[in-house]
């Protein structure tokens, strides 16, 4: 499986990204921004960990719809998971900060087990 | 002491004109009905406040002065108070006369005559200022405590990418990493919390952290790990040294004790008694216990810093045939503070 992290926080990146790594994710990117972001849907990743404040403002949710409607599951990752309230379209699961590593394993195995089940397009 | 001019009321203040005199005098607005909740007396700062023509919220009309959504809330309230007699009190928002709503306190309390409610008098106050205050108080406090939760990823970031470039540091690296997130777990459990961010059990209990630390190891059927507790007051006092604790045992219960496999139990109880709080931690069905204790490890010495230096309390272990069998005893006071010492609301 393939992801991408949505952090402008680059040391909290390092944290998703060890903690997916080890369980077998590859963390193909790291984005600060909304731009950044979206120029990794061109690579086509199966999953997105994506914070809600990032370098650009509160683009985390816009960033993850536009994501999601390109085939990418999303996981939001969040110190404050209240802001989401009502932005959460897509039904995403939301995980707190710091991560917790053996929620958001159980969270990816989920998202795993589904993607493989339905096999998108590409 | 007595006085001539405690004795009885001035004359000035006796009867109806007196009456006025008094309450238009008073800072508060101040209104009064009959027995029936019928307003016919609002004195002059609810006009000057409200900017109504005199007599225009007589009878019921004074709920037309409250928001829309404060209006039904205080209905039910003054209704209930006319009901049974008890005391009034609500908070709502007031219509200035400039239009401005503005938080205000009501109260008001009945007046009884020969054991009949003849009277109610009530007053307003304006809390606006302080209301406000307060709730700026309570969104920083909330958002300083979601930057320290982001701290709390940045730290455990930074000693990621220091075990990176370390390669033999790295399993120490990692276990630090574990220390410093369940401390975050432990500021995460006794923060201020909105009631949205509010856990499902009480942030202010022992039962509470128990549960949010053992959850990772526990199974899906919830039949590893047993908790039981008597309600014990807990705050970010006790919360960060016990979560230590409570992360080293099950952590070492995880590597060599009964949450190492898949048939082992956990039973963990916690009770008070004498202002002492004993948590009783019970493995057993794990691995096979080795005949001698394993030898003492980092984890092991930084439980015994927690529980004597910073708990104020004492720990035992026993290696049982079936399993370890840990007795944590610590002063009820150095889980939470005292009551009367803490911020009151």
């Amino acid at each position: 499986m393939r992801a991408i992290i949505v952090e402008d926080e680059f040391l909290a990146a390092i944290h998703a990204e060890s903690v997916l790594e080890r369980s077998g994710v590859e963390v193909i990117g790291m984005a600060e921004d909304a731009a950044g972001a979206l120029a990794y849907a061109a690579l086509m990743p199966q999953l997105a960990l994506v914070d809600l404040n990032l370098r650009d403002g509160f683009t985390g949710p816009k960033i993850a719809h536009s994501l999601a409607r390109a085939g990418v599951q999303i996981i939001f990752v969040t110190a404050n998971p209240g802001q989401l309230e009502g932005l959460n379209e897509i039904g995403s699961p939301v995980i707190e900060k710091p991560i917790d590593e053996s929620r958001l394993l159980e969270t990816v195995a989920q998202i795993r087990s589904r993607v493989e089940a339905a096999p998108s397009s590409h | 002491m007595a006085d001539a001019r405690d004795q009885a009321t001035p004359a000035f203040l006796a009867g109806e004109a007196g009456f006025r005199v008094l309450t238009d005098a008073m800072p508060q607005m101040v209104w009064s009905t009959q027995p029936d909740g019928y307003h016919d007396y609002y004195n002059a700062q609810w006009y000057a406040f409200t900017g109504v023509p005199e007599g225009s919220t007589d009878g019921e009309e004074w709920n037309g002065m409250f928001h829309p959504d404060d209006q039904e809330r205080a209905w039910a309230r003054w209704r209930h108070s006319l009901e049974t007699g008890e005391p009034y009190e609500i908070e709502y928002r007031l219509r200035r006369h400039d239009g401005a709503y503005r938080w205000t306190l009501g109260r008001a309390l009945p007046v009884y005559q020969d054991g009949r409610i003849v009277r109610w008098i009530g007053t307003c106050t304006d809390i606006h200022e302080a209301k406000s205050n307060a709730e700026q108080l309570e969104v920083l406090s909330r958002e300083l405590s979601h930057r320290i939760k982001n701290i709390f990823s940045v730290i455990v970031g930074l000693v990621e990418l220091t075990g990176r470039a370390f390669g033999d540091a790295r399993p120490a690296l990692r276990d630090l990493s574990e220390r410093i997130l369940s401390l975050g777990r432990a500021h995460n459990f006794a923060r201020p919390h909105s009631e949205a961010s509010q856990p499902a059990l009480p942030t202010s209990q022992l039962h509470g952290l128990l549960v949010e630390l053992l959850t990772p190891y526990q199974t899906a059927d919830g039949g590893r790990i047993e908790i039981r507790s008597e309600e014990i007051a807990l705050d970010d006092r006790g919360a960060t040294p016990l979560a230590l604790v409570i992360h080293e045992l099950a952590t070492n219960a995880a590597k060599y004790g009964a949450l190492a496999g898949e048939d082992g139990h956990l039973a963990v109880r916690a009770s008070l008694a004498d202002g002492v709080v004993t948590i009783d931690w019970r493995e057993s069905g794990g691995s096979p216990v080795a005949d001698a204790p394993r030898p003492e490890g980092f984890g092991s010495k930084l439980i015994a810093l927690s529980v004597g230096r910073q708990l104020a309390g004492q720990i035992a272990r026993v290696w049982e045939p079936d399993g370890l069998h840990v007795t944590l005893t610590v002063p009820e006071a150095s889980l939470a503070r005292a009551r009367d010492s803490r911020v009151s609301g």
